[in-house]
């Protein structure tokens, strides 16, 4: 724990800084060293980029600084990506999408890998692809699990039209959707007034909600 | 002198958008410019009708820097994304700071040549990338797999290589 916080805060340095080189050994050097992978995901690049949120609301980043905050995030983590499709599939399938912009894409990418990490095939669709699509692809690859995050308060009601039209659609009935972010974590009950199954604070949550909920 | 046409000579000069608002943050007067980019229904209205969803948190910490403030200082520029007419988004920095007798003066500087346009551009090559990355690994790792699985058969099979 103790060596996660130096990794937290040489990355939060490389972060402000802009230095996606030392972004990258800093975690491939924890890696190296034993580290598990979703405690990196928890304990550095989650809370770093919190951080940089922070720093953003409070006039300390620039939007520059942030936007390269979150590419440097989203390099690191496609380059570890490797250490999170080692273990064998269990049968398991679940679809992603996130409602919102490219920005708010980080969370829904850490959920999916550690999905992947359990052995799940994900399918990741990307930000604001339209109902149609999300369906096409939930019946395609006969998905288990819908997850889908969201990071604005104002995009809310756009989760529960998606919800809405899977719900109302020919794959409604046997794929569970999972809801996700900060304005669901802020008001606990919400995701019952969306639709959703069931909701989960963080990926590791969310791991285990999707264990029990389709036991 | 107009706090109107004051507001209208101080935007030429600095070229800003320039705006005068009451003790409640209500937008009462507004220079051509501010007309122009953030359309004529800003008026009368509060600042924070001017702020994207994403920017209400950071705009409501730059309005209480404002009330923060003595006399005789400004705020620092502050990046803030505005929803401007169109449904279109403008990211600029602005900075305030308190008018003799009562009231606020907001400036704003022009968005530097599309810069959000650039931002959301880049970051869409880099998640293009990144995905690509990722698709790269699966498919080295299902290489590995079977290479190893060919492997394990030669040696089951006690096969010699050619």
């Amino acid at each position: 724990m103790q060596q996660l916080a130096t990794t937290y805060e040489e990355y939060l340095g490389a972060l402000r800084s802009g230095d996606r080189r030392v972004a990258l050994n800093t975690v491939r050097m924890a890696l190296a060293e034993g580290a598990d992978i979703r405690d990196l995901y928890m304990d550095v690049l989650q809370p770093a980029m919190y951080e940089v949120g922070r720093l953003w609301e409070t006039n300390q980043f620039t939007v520059a600084q942030e936007h390269l905050a979150t590419a440097i995030t989203q390099s690191v983590m496609a380059q570890i990506y490797a250490a999170v499709i080692c273990n064998p599939p269990i049968g398991r399938t679940m679809v992603a999408t996130c409602i919102g912009g490219e920005l708010h894409e980080l969370g829904i990418r850490m959920v999916s890998d550690f999905f992947e990490i359990e052995g799940w095939d994900v399918f990741y669709l990307g930000a604001n692809m339209p109902p149609d699509d999300v369906i096409s692809m939930i019946d395609e690859h006969r998905a288990h699990l819908l997850a889908i995050s969201v990071t604005l308060g104002g995009h809310v009601m756009q989760v529960r039209e998606l919800i809405n039209a899977v719900r109302a659609s020919h794959v409604g009935r046997r794929v569970k959707i999972m809801v996700g972010g900060q304005p669901l974590n802020r008001s606990p009950d919400a995701w019952k007034a969306i639709g959703a199954d069931f909701t989960a604070g963080d990926a590791r949550e969310a791991v285990k909600m999707a264990t029990e909920v389709l036991a | 002198m107009s706090s109107l046409s004051q507001c209208n000579m101080l935007g030429r000069l600095s070229n800003e958008l320039i705006l005068v608002c009451d003790d409640d943050l209500v937008v009462r007067e507004a220079n051509g410019l501010a007309v122009q980019t953030l359309g004529t229904a800003i008026i009368d209205h509060s600042l924070f009708d001017l702020f994207s969803p994403a920017a209400q948190g950071k705009g409501t910490a730059f309005v209480a820097e404002l009330q923060r403030l003595s006399a005789d200082q400004i705020t620092p520029t502050w990046e803030l994304m505005l929803d401007v007419p169109h449904g279109n988004k403008l990211l600029i920095g602005i900075r305030g700071g308190k008018l003799p007798g009562r009231g606020w003066l907001i400036m704003g500087g022009g968005e530097p040549s599309g810069i959000s346009n650039l931002y959301h551009e880049v970051l869409a090559l880099n998640i293009e990338l990144t995905t690509l990355i990722r698709k790269l690994s699966r498919e080295q790792t299902v290489l590995n797999d079977r290479i190893q699985r060919l492997l394990d058969l030669q040696e089951q099979y006690n096969v010699q290589p050619h």
